[in-house]
């Protein structure tokens, strides 16, 4: 009886695991740009999450695993890492620049046409305090409260890292498309 | 502007209240900058959502899964353990307690030299003649060629009958002296081979001893006399 139900707990939380797993290992290689990190961090957040499992409410699996995997990642793997990007985490409102007049808005088309290798290229260019705000809320579709909540920071705080985030990548994303021709040099505008 | 900024960001993403939503909203039709901040946060959403998928890796994930299943044996050995950890104790003070209860009254059919020390005097008293225990082994030792002394009798731990006779030589020497223990088949610190296999020698408190059995009773004959001297007195009791 008991290891009957024991097993029925097991099941459960390894089909659970298994639909959400290629979003933790992405989240975790978008995180660590490691891939061997990555697998580790993500077999790590999979360990915890079952020795926690009898205090999972039961609502958002992925949510929750996500923010056992940040949790992680900030706590452990983060201090392991000397990041090259040295951001002030204050308020700088050079990382506000607005994009532009509306008629200098690139066209849409133009994120769709760029290759996802340089997406994730442009992504890995933002320091790691916003990307982990980016990442969970456009990849993983995670609440600014659920952000919040794995982050350990208030929401207000998450507010500004989604922005300021999407601000630096959206200008590496730029930086990328005047490399690669698909918008013209400010020379030739 | 960070504000306003923050605000048309978390437009895009849904997350404002209905009076932030309308201050967004009014913000962005009156500047087009912001306005075309908002476009921007959702195109970024887009893209982000079409170019970079979740990344599939079977290999780790079957690695997941080898370390669940060890986590799984593992917590079920320790369950297992930690359930029934009393009774296993349990069993294992009964097993000591009842292995020293038979050990101490039908198991063990050896005697231990502290046992027998008080025997090794062979002018040690005893009971009366009269009243020395039947042990039954006396009667197959040959003590023909010697002269008994004295004679002792009476009970070792664990309800073991002996009798102790006093002994003179042929050449009307003294001074050794022979136990037979009942139900008993080896005396501890008797190990020691001599030329007769049958007859084992050693010391007890010092004094030179040999024992050999009789009919599952041991029978010591000791003193102080050289070690083959005392086999050669056990072999002619043996006959």
């Amino acid at each position: 009886m008991l290891f009957s139900r024991a097993s029925s707990s097991r099941d459960r939380f390894q089909r659970q695991a298994e639909t959400v797993y290629p979003s933790l290992f992405g989240t975790a290689l978008r995180l660590t740009r490691d891939r061997e990190e990555a697998e580790d961090l993500a077999q790590e957040a999979i360990v915890r999450a079952y020795e926690a499992y009898d205090r999972f409410d039961g609502e958002n699996f992925k949510a929750w695993i996500l923010r056992i995997l940040t949790n992680l990642y900030i706590n452990k793997y983060r201090r392991r890492k000397r990041t090259g990007h040295s951001i002030s985490l204050d308020d700088d409102e050079s990382s506000y620049e607005p994009v532009g007049a509306a008629e200098q808005i690139p066209d849409r088309q133009l994120l769709d046409d760029m290759l996802g290798a340089e997406v994730e290229e442009a992504l890995a260019q933002v320091p790691e305090i916003f990307r982990i705000a980016v990442l969970l809320s456009d990849l993983e579709g995670m609440s600014y409260d659920e952000i919040a909540l794995a982050t350990d920071v208030p929401v207000g705080t998450v507010r500004s890292r989604i922005a300021r985030g999407r601000t630096i990548l959206r200008r590496e994303l730029e930086r990328y498309a005047r490399q690669e021709g698909y918008l013209k040099q400010e020379s030739e505008k | 502007m960070s504000r306003e900024i923050e605000l048309v960001h978390a437009l895009a993403d849904g997350e404002l209240n209905a009076a932030e939503e309308a201050e967004a909203r009014k913000l962005i039709s009156e500047n087009a900058d912001l306005s075309a901040e908002y476009e921007w946060a959702l195109s970024l959403k887009s893209a982000l959502v079409t170019h970079c998928k979740p990344i599939a890796n079977d290999e780790a994930w079957q690695r997941c899964v080898g370390r669940l299943n060890e986590l799984d044996k593992v917590n079920s050995t320790e369950s297992f353990v930690g359930k029934w950890a009393w009774i296993f104790c349990g069993a294992l003070l009964l097993m000591i307690f009842a292995g020293g209860i038979v050990n101490r009254t039908v198991g063990s059919r050896t005697v231990s030299n502290t046992q027998i020390a008080g025997l090794l005097d062979p002018i040690s008293s005893g009971t009366a003649a009269s009243k020395v225990p039947q042990v039954q082994a006396a009667e197959n030792v040959d003590l023909s060629k010697f002269q008994r002394t004295s004679i002792v009798g009476g009970y070792l731990e664990g309800n073991r009958a002996f009798v102790k006779y006093g002994l003179r030589d042929q050449l009307g020497l003294s001074g050794f002296g022979l136990a037979i223990i009942q139900g008993a088949d080896r005396i501890e610190g008797l190990d020691q081979r001599t030329s007769n296999p049958a007859i084992k020698s050693g010391q007890l408190n010092g004094v030179n001893s040999v024992t050999w059995s009789v009919q599952g009773n041991t029978c010591v004959l000791f003193g102080e006399r050289p070690m083959s001297e005392l086999v050669s007195f056990a072999e002619e009791m043996m006959n």
